[in-house]
């Protein structure tokens, strides 16, 4: 089978397998709210079926086609299950009104360029073969051990792959391995085009998370400002990890901040489910999960024992990856954040803080790389904690803060030196932070307009 | 005194100025990105979609300086099942084991010469006497029976 058709099935199959995970944790209790979920159906299915894979390569196994099919099956089963057995009503529909002309306006144009960006992708790494080191060294040959040697940790766990960077975990290559089984064979752009599927499942999950609350002119620029962005659609095409984490992460902080706006609990069940594939996709993702979990408790007044129970259930996903370095004893060359405990190797290494964070902030405001999404990001944050809409304002910018400063943590605490380590690694790692704010900026604009509404029409109504 | 409905679309105009200011402010970021994108983008296109499939799946090679014909030789003289090791002090040994244990896969890379089938020699001297296959120049392979 050819590689783009391969990936192509897979990620039906995968699509098909979301759409049983969104029914299973409720995020639909009726056939029409769960079409209305579906955009989310794609990344839901990546991230369930990805931690499924992960997970049993963990124990030598690979998942391959039959196993998929199986994870489907069972998933939509229950998912089946569960919408026929509900008797909640489905979530209240934001009254559709017909944008005005400069609303129109702004949702077409973003529109038409993110249908020129993404088709220009596709076009693009339809062809491109994997070339970056990270991208065939790390991914492509994990990958490759999945599909054709069922996770055998004489590869994965071997102290003769030990500088292909083995410690990084298995989500990403168990979800390539599917398409690679598919093929029945191997070229490498199955790696680059599957990447390709996951940022297209990642934009449309945003979309599929705000768009019944968030008017389209204030939702589609900033998808459209996210798949423009130089870094995502070149850094998806090197195969690297980097910005499958990132969507992964801001399916979570969209998700959550649902949640926080809603209260509805399936979404915080949505935002468990990607923060828990995020620790899985990236050493960093554990990080993010973090910063998204800890200002999430911080302002969950009143429900922060749910929040408590979501991180235990993000615990419970990345353990078995924990165990398997454990047991194979895997160091971790250029960062290891237990490192952060142990006073004796943190301290002399204090000094080091000014020049990090410098290096972290540079790269996450490169306009050249991210648009201008971090200063937005803030901005919109800093305007919903002033008008009121504190929760959510706190959470977008204790997420962005804590994850820009987990970041700069990383390089703290690394033996390597810091500014070669910035240089070469600083602008795939800041994406995460970036698209979790740029994800959560159209909801900060949305409430923000919504209470500046209020308030005039308040102040209109005692005149 | 203001009539109410007009009262009423001057409270939604605050609302939407915030939505258009921010619109128009993430449009602008994105049509900026974009210009600069897709220029990229379009330069990766054009070269790789003037490439066939085989020399797609090369490119590695070229980046890492590598010879093709030399890595095509190398492929074939290591099985599926075959467990290899490459024994080099050359500048490029960290390069030729990364790629070695990338390309040759399903065969297994090992770290000593005792558990491997396959022993690539890359820029080394194989032991005297030893039945080493000359894959190119300097680069000989030699099979090893482990029972």
């Amino acid at each position: 089978m050819n590689g783009t058709v391969a990936v192509a099935a897979v990620v039906g199959l995968i699509t098909a397998c979301g759409l049983g995970v969104l029914a299973l944790l409720g995020a639909a209790s009726a056939s029409r709210e769960l079409l209305r979920m579906s955009p989310v159906a794609p990344l839901a299915g990546m991230a369930w079926v990805g931690i499924a894979a992960a997970t049993a390569a963990t124990a030598g196994i690979g998942l391959g086609l039959t196993g998929l099919m199986l994870v489907t099956v069972v998933t939509c089963a229950g998912g089946a299950t569960r919408l026929a057995r509900s008797t909640g009503v489905p979530a209240a529909r934001a009254q559709r009104r017909s944008g005005r002309w400069f609303e129109r306006g702004f949702a077409g144009a973003s529109l038409a360029l993110l249908v020129v960006v993404c088709g220009f992708a596709l076009v693009t790494y339809g062809v491109k073969p994997l070339v970056e080191y990270d991208g065939w060294a790390m991914w492509g040959m994990k990958a490759k051990a999945i599909a054709w040697l069922d996770a055998d940790p004489a590869v994965l766990a071997s102290a003769a792959y030990e500088r292909l960077h083995i410690e990084y975990p298995l989500l990403l290559p168990a979800l390539h391995a599917l398409p690679i089984d598919a093929a029945e064979s191997f070229t490498s752009n199955i790696v680059v085009v599957n990447c390709i599927a996951f940022g297209l499942g990642g934009l449309l999950a945003i979309w599929g998370i705000l768009r019944d609350r968030v008017r389209p002119a204030a939702l589609l620029p900033f998808v459209a400002a996210i798949a423009a962005m130089p870094a995502f659609f070149i850094q998806l095409g090197s195969g690297y990890a980097d910005v499958p984490v990132a969507m992964l992460v801001a399916a979570g902080v969209g998700a959550a901040a649902r949640w926080l706006a809603d209260g509805r609990g399936s979404w915080l069940a949505l935002a468990t489910l990607f923060l828990g594939a995020s620790t899985l996709t990236k050493n960093e993702g554990l990080l993010f999960a973090v910063a998204v979990l800890v200002p999430l408790i911080a302002v969950a007044e009143g429900r922060r024992r749910v929040v408590a129970l979501s991180a235990g259930v993000v615990a419970l996903v990345y353990a078995p990856w924990r165990a398997y370095i454990a047991a194979y004893d895997l160091g971790s060359p250029a960062y290891d954040l237990s490192s952060s405990f142990d006073p004796r190797w943190v301290a002399p290494r204090l000094t080091r803080v000014p020049e990090a964070v410098w290096g972290v902030v540079e790269k996450a405001f490169d306009p050249r790389e991210l648009g201008f999404l971090l200063t937005l990001g803030l901005a919109f944050a800093a305007l919903a904690l002033l008008l009121g809409h504190r929760r959510l304002g706190a959470f977008a910018l204790g997420f962005g803060i804590l994850s820009l400063a987990g970041i700069s943590w990383i390089y703290v605490i690394s033996p390597l030196e810091v500014s070669s380590f910035v240089s070469s690694s600083g602008s795939r790692v800041v994406v995460s932070a970036i698209v979790g704010l740029a994800t959560l900026s159209p909801l900060l604009v949305e409430e923000s307009a919504r209470t500046l509404d209020a308030r005039a029409k308040s102040r209109a109504d005692t005149r | 005194v203001q009539r109410p409905t007009r009262r009423r679309w001057a409270a939604l105009r605050t609302g939407d100025a915030l939505v258009v200011v921010a619109a128009a402010a993430a449009l602008a970021s994105a049509l900026w990105s974009a210009s600069l994108g897709l220029e990229r983008m379009n330069v990766a296109r054009t070269y790789y979609a003037s490439l066939e499939q085989a020399e797609r799946e090369a490119e590695i090679e070229l980046a890492l300086g590598f010879d093709h014909r030399l890595w095509s030789e190398i492929r074939r003289a290591v099985r599926d099942d075959d467990r290899f090791v490459v024994v080099s002090d050359a500048f490029e040994q960290h390069e030729v084991r990364n790629y070695a244990a990338y390309s040759l896969l399903p065969a297994i890379q090992v770290s000593s010469v005792e558990d491997a089938t396959v022993v690539i020699y890359w820029a080394n001297e194989p032991p005297v006497g030893s039945p080493c296959v000359e894959l190119g120049r300097n680069v000989c392979a030699e099979r090893r029976d482990r029972s």
